[in-house]
């Protein structure tokens, strides 16, 4: 019985120190040029957009620079909600020297109509320990239950650690393929026309849920704090998306509680060719065409915010 | 009840808990209800077919036992016809109405068949064959028939080769329920190692491969030929760490209370021949289709022309006992057909190194186009996906990009693709190093209470950082 004890100790033991590394050290192992990361360490930016890959893919940064003759940057990841958002501008907002001139925050109404859930494990790998721990006490306070914890082991010791094992390999390549957080030379293309009549966003049912809208109203009261000048803005989605009826009524919800904090909010499919398909790779993606046509406007749009 | 649940690791020590801390004469009582509760964890009421099974061949064996000259036939072939009746109207009547349904409307007729509703219960194959495997020995002579209903009934029904396998034969298993069996560091400590590897396998391994095989050939008419290629070559690597991993679970399971089971597995991917490849590969079933079916057969004590004849029945029945599609059948009498041909151009291969690594190649080659049979839903599906992938695979860093994105479809391919082939890598050169250097791991490691420490710890650092977390069936769970 010795034996067994030690064994399941050692093992425990062991275990308990691979996790807390993994926490405390592996954002160090993060990519250079996107990201938090690359944001943290690279030059000061004068623009910073942060949001899921519905942003990452919306808007093409070396055009806005061109475009604005400001420093850009994208902070995305995927499926990235409003209530991850909270730890993650905060945590870029953080030094005083480093902040921008304008923060674009991600109005996106499919998101803000579903619960709190943290997509890519990208996210919580980027993430230094502070944010880490803002994340994970955040997902205990909106899921409840064994499955919650369960969860949030998964996230703390097993979710990204294949970019441990890879990270020379992925991280190379994914710094080879970014500028600023937007993609390198990257052709995305149009999606085909047959398709383009069935594109569907799954959304709830058309009430933004309450932490999202806590978490909305928390951004733009940190962002006043740290003396930020902040917008939303949505990248345009398909007609056939932008047109389904909770989209509709969330992306109202989003605007109403916009303007009733002062916030302005940009609708990227307001004078965006919706209907062509050229313009998008999918249901809620821009395709390189879209993406430099949209990013042309933004940068007009925006130029009256930047000082 | 899946093995690489919490659940199951509950039960597991309590029922190892129990196990030792009950009287002997107690303990083959515990051990059948906990394995009636482990088989009623995934469809309760299934437990009475089981049950029916049982009863069928335990008064079969003593009426066989008991009884003279051509009775004793009869009663064999009522035991196999009940046995495989059950196998047939639950697994197997659908599958002949859809093809008698075909054949009709081949013939201009439309009989308008009646299909059947129910669910094929699991594991129904493995205990059906475990159960005629007994009945079989019995009629034989090689083995007395069981009298005492309960152990009969654990024979059968024991939790840890109940829904997968190994399939075992009475003279291995039976008498061990009989045996005292004290509590040994040694066989805990080489129990609890064969688990790891089995969940490393499974939950490392077979369950990270398994996210792009199920994407690839979920799409497979919109996926290129790199992408079935990629798909098809995980496949083969899923289904034997998951099989594989479900086989060393449950050998573990058993041998942590003092039972061995078979080896099911002994590295098939390292095989030299087709032969080889299917003396290490699920061995408790090819063992039992080469004792039950090939033999009586008269195997290769015949002329050439029915030796082959031989190995092509065999190899269909047990390509049918996979699964009712005729896939599967395909895929039988596509192995049975390899070995056909290895016992006609076999000669012409050389000794050395060369021919030695050509021949293991190709072993794997004609494995793999195997189980693209296997794995494919319709005939015509795994002959076009063999078609795309020897007629339109690109090499291009363009496909290889568009290959990988599409096991998640965003950023995080790269990683798990890239994570998946490395940890793979690192299982097979575990693999290799065993077997190089057999002795040293069959004398050394396996016999160190030391070592298989080392790699309990070690696996399950491995299974909690890399393994995929989430319960997954088995495949094999499926048959």
């Amino acid at each position: 019985m010795t034996t067994l004890l030690k064994t399941v100790l050692s093992a425990l033991l062991l275990l308990w120190l691979l996790v807390w590394i993994k926490y405390r050290f592996e954002h160090h192992l993060a990519p250079t040029t996107s990201g938090i990361q690359g944001e943290l360490h690279g030059p000061k930016n004068d623009i910073l957009l942060v949001g899921s890959s519905h942003t990452r893919q919306g808007y093409d940064t070396a055009l806005l620079e061109k475009s604005t003759g400001r420093r850009a940057f994208i902070v995305a990841y995927d499926g990235v909600d409003l209530a991850s958002m909270v730890p993650l501008v905060r945590i870029l907002l953080a030094d005083p020297s480093r902040r921008p001139q304008l923060l674009v925050v991600e109005a996106n109404g499919g998101n803000f109509g579903r619960a709190p859930e943290i997509e890519e494990p990208r996210l919580f790998f980027d993430a230094p320990p502070e944010m880490k721990r803002a994340l994970i006490i955040d997902y205990l306070r909106t899921h409840h239950g064994r499955s919650a914890y369960a969860d949030t082991w998964t996230l703390i010791a097993n979710r990204g650690s294949e970019l441990i094992l890879t990270w020379p390999l992925v991280h190379s390549a994914i710094d080879g393929l970014s500028y600023n957080g937007s993609y390198l030379n990257k052709n995305v293309p149009g999606i085909a026309p047959e398709i383009f009549p069935q594109l569907r966003v799954p959304v709830g049912g058309g009430e933004p849920d309450r932490d999202q809208v806590a978490a909305l109203q928390q951004i733009v009261s940190d962002a006043a704090t740290d003396g930020v000048r902040m917008i939303f803005a949505d990248p345009p989605m398909p007609a056939p998306v932008e047109v389904q009826p909770q989209m509709v009524a969330l992306q109202q919800k989003f605007k109403d509680f916009a303007a009733a904090d002062g916030i302005r909010y940009i609708d990227g499919a307001r004078g965006f060719p919706t209907t062509d398909p050229a313009m998008f790779t999918d249901s809620n993606h821009l395709s390189t065409a879209g993406r430099e046509l949209y990013t042309s406007r933004f940068a007009e749009a925006i130029k009256p915010e930047l000082p | 009840m899946l093995f690489n649940s919490l659940g199951f690791v509950a039960f597991f020590i309590v029922i190892t808990c129990l196990y030792y801390a009950l009287p002997w004469s107690a303990r083959w009582k515990m051990l059948l209800v906990a394995s009636c509760y482990f088989y009623m964890a995934f469809v309760p009421v299934y437990i009475l077919i089981l049950l029916a099974t049982i009863l069928i061949d335990y008064f079969m064996g003593i009426l066989i036992a008991d009884a003279q000259g051509a009775r004793r036939k009869t009663y064999l072939v009522i035991s196999i016809v009940s046995t495989c009746a059950v196998l047939f109207i639950f697994k197997y009547y659908n599958f002949f109405m859809s093809t008698s349904d075909r054949v009709s409307h081949l013939l201009g007729f439309s009989p308008n068949l009646p299909y059947s509703h129910l669910i094929l219960p699991i594991g129904l194959s493995f205990h059906t064959f475990q159960s005629l495997s007994y009945v079989i020995e019995v009629y034989m002579g090689r083995q007395a028939p069981e009298r005492h209903f309960g152990i009969y009934s654990l024979y059968v029904m024991f939790y840890p080769q109940l829904v997968a396998g190994p399939i075992e034969r009475p003279q291995n298993l039976l008498h061990q329920f009989y045996e005292h069996h004290h509590f040994s560091v040694e066989n805990l400590m080489r129990g609890l190692s064969m688990m790891a590897w089995g969940y490393f396998q499974k939950m490392v391994i077979a369950d990270r491969a398994a996210m792009y095989v199920n994407r690839v050939y979920a799409g497979w008419r919109g996926a290129s030929g790199l992408e079935l290629l990629i798909g098809s070559v995980l496949f083969a690597v899923q289904i034997y760490t998951d099989f594989a991993g479900y086989s060393y679970i449950a050998i573990g399971a058993a041998r942590v209370m003092g039972f061995e089971l078979m080896t099911n597995f002994n590295h098939p991917y390292f095989a030299k021949s087709i032969g080889q490849y299917w003396g290490r590969w699920h061995i408790s079933l090819s063992t039992w289709f080469k004792d039950y079916v090939y033999f009586p057969l008269y195997g290769d004590k015949v002329t050439v022309p029915r030796h082959y004849r031989n190995l092509l029945i065999t190899f269909a029945i047990s390509g049918l006992w996979h699964g009712a599609n005729w896939t599967y059948v395909i895929w039988g009498v596509y192995n049975g057909l390899l070995l056909v041909m290895e016992g006609l151009v076999g000669k012409w291969w050389r000794k050395g190194w060369a021919w030695t690594t050509a021949r293991h190649v190709v072993t794997l080659l004609f494995v793999l186009i195997g189980f693209i049979f296997f794995r494919s839903r319709t005939v015509p599906q795994a002959f076009a996906i063999i078609g795309r992938i020897a007629t339109s695979t690109s090499l291009t860093k363009a496909s290889f990009e568009h290959a990988i994105l599409l096991a998640t479809g965003d950023s995080s391919s790269l990683a798990l693709m890239a994570a998946t082939f490395l940890l793979t890598a690192g299982m097979f050169i575990l693999e290799a190093m065993q077997e190089g250097r057999k002795a040293f791991f069959k004398d050394s490691i396996a016999q160190s209470v030391r070592w298989q420490a080392v790699a309990i710890v070690l696996l399950f650092q491995a299974v909690m950082i890399f393994g995929v977390l989430r319960a997954s069936s088995f495949i094999y769970f499926q048959f």
